[in-house]
């Protein structure tokens, strides 16, 4: 039995405890995939406390049929995508004083293009998004993203694809990679 | 001119092809000018796509969840309750109805009865001949006394 599932055990059991390591565990991934998606603290917040939510209520029916992972990045991207549609969201800025106790560690050094990815990605559709930013950011496999998803193997490559060609083409239309190449 | 290879590129730039597409793809890269761009561009994204990570404080996000766990849980044992309410009040007009109905069928039954001793006994002459007898039988009575 892996660690995942022996939270579950422990939570199905009646133990909360079980579900405050899960969270604990996966708090930062369901964080990052959620601000990757909506480009906005506040917002990355509220998704990744609403999919946890929903793991909660769900989580006694799990069966263990797939990764708990698998299920995890499945709701956390389902949560991003009714967020998003509920609020007919527009990313207004990646600085955000309404969400203090969450904050980045920066890695990309140039804060204009940080800002620039993050508007030209929330163009390209969510579907080839959330493809691209469980790739880029999580850094899974196409056979976990197919799993996660629920898409073949070969979609989840033309979705990888496209999105990066939409999201190239936004940033060439942009002048980022003008002096690049 | 687009070239048929370009859409491998994703799997080749993920390291998703197996070792003999890869060095067949590497040989092919360095021949074809528009899978070098391509892939040019494309290493490019991957370097700038990257936002950072998210830091957050572990126990003041569990605690926030935990709060709304609890919330959650009673604001729906609230609702049961509140539908418990809500149909207990449906129901208060069950008992009144089922008075009426019974009152109803009562008046069925004696407006049954009074028709049927109507159609048998005739009850209005019966009524009428039981007077005048019970009349008849006093008179006689005081007049033998």
């Amino acid at each position: 039995m892996d660690e995942d599932s022996g939270y579950i055990a422990r939570f199905k059991s009646g133990d909360l405890e079980g579900f405050e390591m899960l969270v604990k565990k996966y708090q930062g991934k369901a964080l990052n995939i959620a601000y990757s998606l909506t480009s906005n603290l506040s917002s990355a917040q509220d998704v990744a406390q609403e999919a946890f939510i929903k793991i909660y209520n769900n989580l006694h029916s799990f069966r263990f049929e797939s990764k708990f992972s698998s299920w995890f990045y499945r709701i956390v991207v389902n949560s991003a995508y009714d967020f998003l549609r509920k609020n007919k969201y527009q990313p207004i800025s990646m600085e955000d004083p309404a969400c203090p106790e969450l904050s980045l560690i920066e890695e990309n050094p140039d804060p204009l293009a940080k800002e620039l990815v993050g508007w030209a990605l929330s163009k390209v559709p969510f579907k080839y998004r959330s493809a691209l930013i469980l790739r880029e950011i999580e850094g899974l496999s196409y056979g976990d993203i197919s799993r996660s998803l629920g898409v073949g193997v070969g979609t989840v490559e033309s979705r990888i694809f496209r999105g990066r060609k939409i999201l190239k083409d936004i940033l060439l239309e942009k002048g980022v990679f003008k002096d690049a190449l | 001119m687009r070239c048929k290879e370009l859409v491998k590129l994703s799997r080749y730039l993920d390291n998703e092809l197996s070792l003999r597409d890869k060095e067949d793809m590497d040989i092919h890269i360095k021949t074809c000018p528009c899978c070098k761009l391509e892939a040019e561009r494309f290493w490019e994204l991957k370097k700038i796509i990257n936002f950072g990570k998210v830091r957050s404080d572990s126990d003041l996000f569990w605690n926030r969840l935990k709060l709304r766990i609890d919330n959650d849980l009673v604001a729906a044992a609230e609702n049961i309750f509140s539908g418990i309410n809500a149909w207990s009040k449906r129901l208060i007009p069950v008992p009144v109805v089922v008075a009426a109905t019974f009152v109803i069928i009562l008046n069925i039954g004696v407006t049954n009865k009074n028709l049927v001793d109507e159609y048998i006994f005739g009850t209005s002459f019966n009524k009428a001949s039981n007077l005048l007898l019970d009349n008849a039988n006093t008179e006689l009575g005081s007049l033998l006394y």
